[in-house]
This record gives structure tokens, C-alpha cells and sequence, in this order.
């Protein structure tokens, strides 16, 4: 065999096996897919002496073990009751104490088709901007609706988040 | 002769440093993707609550000018609790008396509340047993005027309190029909009723 054959073969030799070793270490890594994993997220209205709440707490109005991003949203509803003499006006803000999803969970409530709030769970943090007005004894439906939207490809897998709608309560006027 | 056993000492050498090499990457490679771990995270430790409240949005439940003789009148209040450590709850008259308390009488009652509001009594069902929790003159010696002598409150069918736990009371407030002249014109002071939680 001539010297540039040889040399030839011996570098088709060092390709293939360099080529071969990073098959091996491509093949050997573990698969990064864990998409199938979902949030779980729980709501649960707070009480305070001004206001009557079914469910009553520590019941959580929404209970969801499987938030995917792009699912329907996760919805239930609540009833709040003004049971004081006075008209008033309500408000809510979000506590958990969990920050995983902060910025991942989007939240709506709504009363009879009217949006109170629509933003992220970071968001309702700061509170809901359009108050809820409740006459003396006047009971509503407050809508809550949850999901992860469909563009949302990381940050969620596993985790939870224990949500608590604390109201906001003020005499109106 | 000895040109040619370098050489093939060098290719060798060679070889088996390159064999070497490519084994110690693959091996890294595999042992990497076998490897495994794990952990306990989130260890976080955070103190409960106690919260009470109370559905009078910051009115009283009496002000009354121009009161007679045997009048009486009745209010309710609800106490809701929404702390997350259970709890005992009590309640007591804070005030200095004024000229007109020795002729006034109250009885406390309990019970449950859904539909009525401040300070009304519309669907106040009194408890069926344990329901009166005071009745007697305000200058009765039991009249609970601190927390050591205070009443202990309990939902209807329970003995502590939990997140979610709510009270009515029924307070039936009566002026002493058989005052005397110089008791017009009198005034009980400011008197604030006070509910007090307590985790246990």
C-alpha cells in the first residue's frame, strides 16, 4: 500500500470513529420532552365579614390537576353575597405564595358577561381595576377562568399554584 | 530496522490514544445520560392567621335618640371567620357606663344567618341548644366586661372555630319600664362590642 493510501485509510478511520463516538453520546442523552406534564392550579375565594362566599373557604371554588397550554380554559364560579346594610363596591386580589407561574397562568372574572379582570396571575396580583358594585343583600355569580396560553412552551411543567381571590371591600360613594 | 519499529511504535501509541480518547468522550456520554438525582426543595415554613370580621361595614347596630321607658329593640350582627388556625372566639362590652346603663337589660343570642343583612334579623335562626348566651340587667355581675370574663362564642354544633365559620347574634336591647324621672334626659356612653379570636 502506497504511503498516501495509507494515510488515506488511517484518516477514514479517525472520521469514523470520532462519527461514531457522537452518534453514541447523541443517542445516550435523555429526551428533553416533558410537555406532558401539567400545571395544577387551585382558587379559592376569600372571606371577609362583609361578604357571604359559596364555596366558603377553605373549599376551593376551581380545582384544576391538568393545565396544559392551549386547553379550554379551567372555569367555576362562586357566589358572593353583600351581606352588610350598605351598598358596596368589590374588588379582588390575587395571593399565592407560590411565583412559578406568575407569569405563565392567565386569569378572567367575570360577572354576568362583564370582564372584572383578564390578565396574567402576576397581574390580578396588583388587584382587579373594574370593581364589582353589590346592593345590601344582592348575591352574584363571579366567574373564574384559567389557562396557559397555547405560545407558552416551558416554565409549567409541574408546577402549582394556590390561588386566593382576597376581596377588596369598600362602601360605595 | 530501528527506523521501522519507531514507526510502528509511534502508530500504536497513536492508536491507542486516539482509541482512548473517543472511549473516555463515549464513556462520559453514557455515564452522563445514566445519572440520576434527587432532591427535596420547596422546604419553607410560614405562621397561619387568625381573622375575624364582622358584617356592619363600620355602622353601629344601636344610636337611638329620644329612647322611652320598656322600649326595646333587637339587631343582629354576623362574625365570620377566615383565619387559617382554628380558634376560640369571645366576646365582651367595652364602655363606661353611663347614667342610663343601670336600666337597661340585654340578652345575647346565637345562631345562624343566610339571606339577612346589618343589622337586621329577617331569617336569624336561634341555635337549638346553648342559643342564649346572656340574659340578665347590664349591671348584672356576669355582664362580660373584659376578656377574663368574656363569653365564649361558638358556631352553632362546633366548639372551635375554622376557616369559614360564621356566627349571628341576636342582641334584644330593653330600657327598664319603671325608670325613674331623673333618668331622662340620660345616655349609656359610646359602648363598643368586642369579639376577640384566639388560636389555640
Amino acid at each position: 500500500m502506497n504511503p498516501i493510501r495509507t494515510r488515506l485509510v488511517h484518516a477514514a478511520g479517525v472520521l469514523l470513529g470520532a462519527g461514531l463516538a457522537v452518534f453514541l453520546l447523541a443517542g445516550a442523552r435523555p429526551s428533553a420532552d416533558y410537555t406532558s406534564l401539567p400545571a395544577r392550579v387551585s382558587v379559592t375565594v376569600g372571606l371577609t365579614g362583609e361578604l357571604g362566599v359559596t364555596p366558603a373557604p377553605p373549599k376551593p371554588a376551581l380545582a384544576s390537576r391538568g393545565i396544559l397550554p392551549g386547553a379550554t380554559p379551567a372555569q367555576a364560579d362562586a357566589a358572593v353575597r353583600n351581606q352588610t346594610g350598605q351598598e358596596l363596591t368589590v374588588g379582588f386580589r390575587a395571593e399565592a405564595p407560590a411565583r412559578d407561574l406568575d407569569g405563565l397562568l392567565r386569569i378572567r372574572l367575570s360577572v354576568d358577561g362583564q370582564t372584572l379582570a383578564d390578565t396574567t396571575l402576576q397581574g390580578l396580583r396588583a388587584g382587579t381595576r373594574i370593581p364589582l358594585a353589590l346592593n345590601a343583600g344582592v348575591e352574584r355569580t363571579v366567574r373564574v377562568e384559567l389557562w396557559i396560553p397555547g405560545s407558552i412552551t416551558a416554565g409549567y411543567q409541574g408546577r402549582t399554584a394556590a390561588v386566593t381571590l382576597t376581596p377588596v371591600v369598600r362602601i360605595a360613594g | 530496522m530501528s527506523r521501522m519499529r519507531t514507526t510502528r511504535s509511534s502508530k500504536i501509541l497513536g492508536s491507542v490514544l486516539v482509541v482512548g480518547v473517543l472511549g473516555s468522550v463515549s464513556a462520559a456520554g453514557v455515564f452522563g445520560a445514566f445519572s440520576a438525582t434527587t432532591q427535596n426543595s420547596g422546604n419553607e415554613i410560614s405562621t397561619g392567621t387568625v381573622a375575624l370580621g364582622d358584617n356592619d361595614a363600620g355602622s353601629a347596630m344601636f344610636q337611638t335618640t329620644n329612647a322611652e321607658p320598656g322600649q326595646t329593640w333587637t339587631k343582629c350582627i354576623k362574625v365570620t371567620y377566615s383565619g387559617s388556625l382554628e380558634a376560640d372566639v369571645k366576646s365582651y362590652l367595652r364602655s363606661t357606663p353611663g347614667p342610663l346603663t343601670p336600666y337597661l337589660s340585654l340578652k345575647l343570642e346565637r345562631g345562624t344567618q343566610t339571606t339577612g343583612t346589618f343589622p337586621g334579623c329577617g331569617d336569624f335562626t336561634p341555635a337549638a341548644t346553648g342559643g342564649v348566651l346572656y340574659d340578665a340587667p347590664f349591671t348584672n355581675a356576669a355582664m362580660p366586661r373584659d376578656p377574663a370574663t368574656a363569653i365564649v362564642e361558638a358556631p352553632v354544633g362546633k366548639e372551635t372555630w375554622a376557616q369559614g365559620d360564621s356566627v349571628a347574634l341576636r342582641m334584644t336591647i330593653a330600657l327598664d319600664a319603671n325608670m325613674p324621672d331623673m333618668a331622662q334626659g340620660a345616655t349609656t356612653g359610646d359602648a363598643t362590642v368586642v369579639w376577640e379570636a384566639t388560636n389555640h
